[in-house]
């Protein structure tokens, strides 16, 4: 039996389209500070092991890694930088514990993408050299192709993905962490600009900015320095095969698999199983196709998000892209809601949490992890 | 080629046979633009230089002044509350006589990059800069330096509003 390890504090700041006021590193001190208070922790003596989710190239700062200890309080403690979603980097934060390396992890993800005055250029680096980057079709595009494939495969309508995205909207305006709340008609969504057709201007969550930081202890820890905590009954993370051309349309591997493997680990049946379900939205038709995934049919998917059971955080259709925090901030919108602290957007009382992420077009890579309290 | 090798296996490939396709490549170039947000230390460091001043942070718990100033002390993580206006004289901690740019090409005249110990800033706080109005062969750790600043008009809010540090009077 693996040792047992929870989520003992969360802290976040930021939260914009563009934060103008603190730099990256003053981002990442202010969750970091908020996070260990949460979690009544000076990270100085109490924390082992420090990571930090991030992508060189959204930084424009090679090797990441050393400008990240001071400001999340890892100065002449390990730390490490995993370039990856953070979920991924929880992932390693797991490992660090159940491998007897660490007793209490941080784990920080941010966006600072406002800062990269061009957005295409770091995406476009992403797309393959030799076929795709020299078609100029970009990251968007994939999107749209995937997209066609997706809906002419399902029978998912124009009008489906247009309820998921009116209704993501409609629930950002109640949760304040989210930039991009509003209400629309769904013939405004169904009718705006084409970005890559069939994919639309709604379809696509705009960037925003945000710290992420959550604090990870075995349960022995937590336990005898008496906090409590959200406990990860499962955690995983795929990649299917590289090549965008292939793969299961329905139900891509990085998302079924890391899904399957969570269920595993937490001795859980289906989706259906968690009380609400924090799951990837890059794009619209994306949500559908993560449901589906997870074995989530059409008719349920859209019914559990206009009921907000599915993000009722509002997604990051609803709350902005946040680059490499994505997965963060939806573990974060889980554990405030089984904490009962998510605010003007809290689902009554939930016990279980489901969130599943994916790093974004080109990749093929997916985490999930599943957590509860009062177990 | 060594001693021990007059010739190397293969074929041999010049810059023409590239360019000509002979051999086949993928070629790509990017332009990657960033602007990164001050925040609160460094632009108030950054304003500070415009002025003529340099500026840093101290830490209630440990009482180190930070220069360049950070919204937070490393040692303690606790947010630096109080500015300290620090004097813009120092001490050459290091230096080095550089005959290389930073793409690597040569340079004819050498240039003097020291990191300077600011006066009035806890130790080991320096800023790393020229040295200027000075022979290289005669600079020496332990020198007393002071800013040479850009005329008023010209400074922008950049270390470089700083020209150099030159040998104090
Ligand atoms: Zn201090």
């Amino acid at each position: 039996m693996p040792e047992g390890v929870c989520i003992i504090g969360v802290g976040y700041e930021g939260f914009r389209p563009t934060i103008t006021d603190v730099s990256t590193r003053e981002l990442m001190f202010l969750a970091a500070s908020k996070a260990y208070a949460d979690a009544s922790v000076d990270p100085r003596t109490d924390i082992d092991s420090f990571i930090c989710c991030t992508e060189d190239f959204w930084e424009g700062w090679s090797i990441t890694d050393e400008m990240v200890p001071d400001q999340v309080g890892g100065a002449r403690r390990p730390v490490c930088t995993v370039p990856a979603d953070g979920i991924i980097g929880m992932g390693h934060a797991v490992m660090h514990i159940r491998s007897g390396v660490a007793d209490v992890v941080s784990v920080e993800a941010h966006s600072k993408v406002a800062d990269v005055l061009d957005k295409r250029a770091v995406e476009n680096l992403a797309l393959d050299p030799v076929y795709h980057r020299q078609t100029g079709a970009g990251s968007d595009v994939l999107a749209g192709l995937e997209m066609s494939a997706f809906m002419r495969r399902s029978g998912v309508t124009r009008d489906d993905v247009s309820r998921i995205v009116k209704a993501e909207k409609a629930r950002a305006l109640s949760n304040g962490r989210a930039s991009y709340g509003g209400t629309l008609e769904l013939k405004e969504v169904s009718d705006a600009e084409p970005i890559a057709a069939p994919l639309l201007k709604y379809d696509k969550a705009e960037f925003a900015e945000a710290g992420t930081v959550v604090v990870f202890a075995s349960e022995r820890w937590a336990k005898k320095n008496k906090k409590d905590g959200v406990s990860v009954d499962g955690l995983a993370w795929r990649s299917s095969a590289p090549w965008f051309e292939g793969g299961d349309i329905m139900r891509p591997e990085y998302a079924s698999e890391a899904f399957r493997s969570v269920m595993k680990q937490a001795g859980r049946r289906g989706a259906d199983s968690f009380d609400l379900l924090e799951i990837d939205d890059t794009y619209s038709y994306k949500l559908l196709q993560h449901l589906s995934s997870v074995g989530v049919p059409k008719a349920s998917a859209i019914k559990m998000v206009e009921e907000g059971r599915v993000n009722p955080s509002g997604g990051s259709l609803g709350t902005g892209h946040l680059i490499e925090a994505t997965g963060s901030h939806r573990v974060l919108e889980c554990a405030l809601q089984l904490r009962g602290r998510a605010g003007g957007n809290q689902r009554g009382k939930p016990g279980t949490a489901l969130a599943l992420s994916w790093r974004g077009n080109p990749t093929a890579t997916g985490a999930a992890i599943a957590l509860s309290v009062g177990r | 080629m060594s001693s021990k090798i007059a010739k190397y296996p293969g074929t041999e490939v010049e810059l023409d046979d590239l360019r000509s396709g002979r051999f086949l490549s993928s070629d790509y170039e990017t332009l990657l633009r960033y602007s990164w947000t001050s925040g609160v230390a460094v632009s108030r460091f950054l304003d500070g230089l415009k002025s003529g001043e340099i500026w840093g942070k101290k830490c209630g718990k440990c009482g180190r002044v930070l220069v360049p100033p950070r919204a937070y002390c490393e040692e303690d993580f606790v947010p630096t509350d109080e500015w300290v206006r620090v004097r813009d004289t120092g001490t050459v901690n290091t230096f080095s006589i550089s005959y290389v740019n930073n793409d690597a090409s040569r340079r004819k005249e050498p240039i003097v990059v020291s990191v300077v110990d600011i006066d009035g800033a806890s130790p080991g706080m320096g800023i790393l800069h020229l040295l200027g109005e000075v022979e290289p062969k005669r600079v020496e750790v332990g020198m007393k330096v002071e800013a040479a600043w850009k005329p008023k008009g010209k400074r922008r809010g950049a270390i470089t509003d700083i020209r150099y540090f030159r040998p104090r009077g």
